[in-house]
């Protein structure tokens, strides 16, 4: 899957535009909302808020070009992507990703490790084959698993004494 | 110097030399493995190391890898790190028509070139910037990181600069959560115990390079060799090669060195930058885009020479050069290096230090890389779905190692998303990153420098090394709209065609 183009990445900048524009406009007033501590006698412009609200500033400045820009893109020529292959298998690891990250300091972390492994394989190989070839393939897979599973937890745990999660 | 090399010469360093920059190549020749992730994910293997171990083990990964790189550019005309995007477009045409083995050699030596080249630099320019930087006051220190910001925006996303500020001014925001140094007061943390201790460098990077890049990389269909290595070439001819292209290779080297000092920008636009000046300038240019030993030569110097200007700024500035430079030093704080103008003063011996680790790296880089061309070769035809569990394995267990808190873990995912839309959008990771490791730098020396001024702001003036930023800043700005663009080229044109005239 390549990085989007044309009306597409028209679309999706127009989008970020405007979250841009908004983030940073948020970010001016949670700025401008920040204590200065003059009641301590403390310089005001020393305030924990100025520049964050530079920060806030740039971006909203940033994402209304942004916006302005690809709006007027947006009726430009150019080819609207269509969903491929690619995306299924960047859906497909991003939710198994996530499923990993919420298991973490929940179940034992060699569990997580070695499951997604497991889950991985089983997602992405090819499994339509007999024969030597699939016992190869699942020896290949049991080595992966001892790898995630054991010893890059027993790295951790018995080399940097981390408490696995 | 001396002191540097005997104090560095053990069997330990050898040990580390070698497994570190080998491991740097495997993980560089993997298409998908990018230096900035095996940095990041390396830095957590090294939490147990002394210091100048961890940071010779780190320094011999970033080398590794960003020459690694070169083998699946060469032989699958896919660049293994973006530093050797530009690798490829000469690489691969001579693998194809039957140089593999000649193109891998070749880059092997302009990397050797490079590199060293590089390193010089380091030990000549260092002390000298570091004595500069400490007539650095607050407000310089802003406007250098500003400026770092904006160059790195700039140059990362030619085609829409506006897309890298915007990548660096969110990190700079992202660096501004949690507890701040000057009153502990907690911004963006609307209550969370999590966010009040700020959003780590180390999760984020592992987030936005690592998670991202298997995202990426998951995304693409399976990459096959395209060709063999049926040509057998020695050493020597590639010295010739070399020798015939020497022109290219210092150009090269000095381009890559002076690009990698610009604050955040790094190896990969070193090696276009390098590639476009060859293009132009070499007596061979002719031949680029066809399988050009020029052009192969101007990218792989480049990349190898950008490494330690990279680490130029980052030792002496505590400002990095490139993104895996911004791991380094990152490692450097937490293995109690402290990098920045005192270095020189508090640590005299660290700068020699680097410098040896650099030369022994691009030594160890070019022996294993002509001993072991074959073996690596094998190494690309490992799957990338037996490879993508182990990475995302380390990925999980890594940031958690560093604090052990699970927020980590959740930091890393989040940036893991964040870093591939944005990369689906096209917006560069480097500014990202470097506004989220300058960000802390630039808000407190901002209010210093505020304070500093409130009395007489036209203080500023009398302060040469504030204006130069200034106008450098505004010269990146207004170099990016389009429109002062135009007037600067009327402006230019006219100028040229009247000392023409005059002339």
């Amino acid at each position: 899957m390549e990085e989007w183009n044309g009306k597409a990445l028209a679309r999706a900048d127009l989008a970020t535009g405007v979250v841009i524009a908004a983030l940073g406009l948020a970010v001016v007033v949670i700025s401008a909302g920040m204590p200065t501590f003059v009641e301590r006698n403390v310089n005001p412009l020393t305030a924990p808020g100025i520049f964050p609200a530079v920060i806030g500033a740039a971006l909203l400045l940033c994402g209304a070009i942004l916006t302005i820009r690809s709006a007027r893109k947006h009726g430009a020529e150019g080819e609207a992507r269509t969903a491929s292959a690619g995306a299924g298998r960047i859906a497909t690891t991003l939710v198994l990703m996530l499923i990993a990250v919420a298991l973490v300091g929940r179940i034992d972390f060699r569990l997580v490790s070695g499951g997604f492994t497991l889950a991985f394989a089983a997602f992405f190989l090819d499994w339509r084959i007999t024969g030597q070839a699939l016992v190869r393939k699942l020896l290949a897979v049991a080595f992966i698993v001892l790898i995630t599973g054991l010893l890059i937890p027993a790295l951790f745990e018995t080399v940097f004494l981390v408490r696995l999660p | 110097m001396l002191d540097a090399l005997v104090g560095l010469a053990t069997f330990e360093t050898l040990v580390n030399v070698l497994w570190a920059t080998l491991g740097g190549m495997v993980i560089g020749a993997l298409p998908g493995l990018t230096a900035t992730m095996g940095l990041a994910l390396m830095t957590s293997l090294t939490y147990g190391m002394g210091g100048d171990q961890a940071i010779l083990v780190l320094i011999c990964l970033y080398v590794g890898t960003i020459y690694g790189g070169s083998r699946s550019a060469i032989l699958l005309n896919i660049p293994g790190t973006p530093a050797n995007a530009a690798t490829a477009v000469e690489g691969y045409p001579m693998a194809v028509s039957g140089r593999a083995s000649r193109a891998l050699g070749l880059a092997t030596i302009a990397s050797l070139v490079g590199s060293l080249f590089g390193a010089l630099c380091l030990y000549l320019i260092a002390p000298m910037l570091a004595e500069v930087a400490l007539r650095f006051g607050s407000f310089e220190y802003f406007l250098l990181g500003i400026f770092g910001i904006l160059i790195a925006g700039t140059m990362t996303s030619v085609e829409d600069p506006l897309k890298g500020w915007i990548s660096g001014f969110f990190g700079l925001l992202v660096a501004m959560v949690g507890l701040e140094a000057m009153h502990a007061y907690e911004r963006f943390s609307f209550g969370s115990l999590e966010l009040s201790g700020g959003i780590a460098l180390i999760p984020a990077m592992v987030g936005a390079f690592g998670v991202a890049e298997l995202l990426v990389s998951m995304g693409r269909g399976k990459a096959r060799a395209a060709t063999t290595m049926a040509d057998r070439t020695s050493v020597l001819s590639c010295v010739g090669d070399l020798w015939r292209s020497r022109v290219t290779a210092g150009r090269s080297s000095i381009i890559g060195t002076a690009i990698g000092i610009i604050p955040g920008v790094g190896e990969d636009v070193a090696a276009w930058i390098s590639y476009a000046a060859g293009r132009r300038y070499s007596r061979r240019s002719a031949e680029y885009g066809t399988g050009s030993t020029d052009g192969l030569i101007a990218a792989e110097t480049a990349n190898s020479a950008a490494l330690p200007g990279a680490i130029i700024p980052a030792l002496t500035l505590a400002v990095p050069g490139s993104a895996p430079a911004a791991v380094l030093l990152a490692a450097m704080f937490i293995h109690n290096v402290r990098p920045g103008p005192m270095i020189m003063i508090e640590n005299p011996g660290f700068v020699a230090n680097v410098v040896w680790i650099l030369v022994f790296a691009s030594v160890a880089m070019a022996v294993l890389g002509l001993l072991l061309t074959r073996p690596l070769v094998a190494v690309l035809k490992i799957p990338k779905e037996y490879l993508t569990p182990v990475i995302f394995s380390l990925c999980l267990i890594g940031p958690y190692a560093l604090s052990q808190r699970l927020f980590d873990v959740y930091v890393m995912m989040a940036f893991g998303i964040l870093g591939f839309l944005m990369r689906m959008m096209r917006y560069p990771m480097a500014p990202l990153i470097l506004g989220i490791i300058l960000g802390g730098m630039i808000d407190q020396n901002l209010r210093r420098g505020l304070v500093l001024f409130e009395r007489d702001p036209t203080a500023i003036l009398g302060r040469p090394i504030s204006l130069a930023l200034i106008a450098l800043c505004l010269l990146t700005i207004l170099a990016a709209v389009p429109a002062a663009r135009r007037l600067g080229g009327r402006i230019f044109g006219r100028r040229s065609v009247a000392d023409g005239a005059s002339g």
